[in-house]
């Protein structure tokens, strides 16, 4: 196949770097996130899960604008439309070519960074919340084991069911 | 004339009462301790276990439970890790 031009080829390569952007930008929350895991500070890791939350909406729309340029440049440079980036970036000429290769390798390293260590704090959240649920369990175990009832003479004292208040016996 | 109302306590009444004092109550006993030793033994226990308690709050994290809850749901949907590695698998296969 005879190396070609397409303008959306220079959009794919300007949409990609973004991409590479919000990439760092998540592995960045992630590191934070496994940081806050750490440290066992929930209340940081549900602001930085909600961070996550956004960041990944906007990679989600990305996916959907990248995948409407490829479909432009695969059929302008006469591509099937499921074709990868490694197919395109044969049928380019330079430096754009180049370009898109050197994007290539480093949005995968990114990429595989990131699911490593998303991977790990999966894990380690789910250690954490187990912990954490232990504790309350042991907690509310230990706290409301009696009936809650007091008196001046100490926990213990029964309180009279509703309807036998007056029904003692002396 | 206060001296006749509230005697004064013996020094050695004083010297007990300081070294029972902050001590279970099952170490103050006394006499009781014979007639009261199950309920006494129990109500240590339940001491103990209080105390045990506490320090489990003291140990905790800074935990908030709608936070907790909502990450928990997430992780049993599924959703907390699968968005990241769908989303990134997806790119993968385009960057092959």
């Amino acid at each position: 196949m005879s190396p070609t031009y397409s303008p959306a080829a220079e959009e794919l390569l300007d949409g990609l770097m973004g991409e590479t952007e919000t990439y760092r930008q998540l592995m960045s929350l992630t590191q934070s996130e496994r940081s806050a895991l750490q440290e066992r500070n929930l209340t940081s890791l549900a602001e930085i899960v909600r961070q996550k939350e956004a960041i990944l909406a906007n990679l989600m729309e990305g996916e959907k604008t990248r995948q409407q340029l490829v479909a432009r440049l695969t059929q302008d440079i006469g591509l099937p439309g499921d074709a990868s980036l490694s197919d395109i970036i044969a049928a380019l000429d330079d430096p754009l070519a180049q370009q898109l290769a050197r994007l290539r390798q480093e949005l995968t390293d990114l990429v595989d960074q990131l699911l490593s260590l998303n991977h790990g704090n999966h894990l380690l959240l789910k250690a954490e919340l187990e912990q954490v649920e232990a504790t309350f369990n042991y907690l509310m175990s230990a706290t409301f084991s009696h009936d809650g009832h007091y008196s001046a003479n100490g926990e213990g004292t029964p309180q009279a069911a509703p309807g036998t208040v007056l029904n003692w016996e002396v | 004339m206060l001296d006749r109302i509230q005697p004064k306590v013996p020094a050695s009444y004083l010297n007990d009462m300081s070294r029972l004092e902050g001590k279970p109550e099952a170490a103050r006993g006394g006499a009781r301790q014979t007639d009261n030793a199950a309920a006494e033994v129990s109500l240590s226990e339940e001491a103990l276990a209080m105390q045990r308690a506490m320090q489990a709050v003291k140990n905790a994290p800074d935990v908030r439970t709608d936070v907790v809850e909502r990450i928990r749901n997430e992780i049993q949907a599924g959703t907390y890790k699968i968005n990241v590695e769908a989303l990134a698998g997806r790119l993968l296969s385009f960057l092959k």
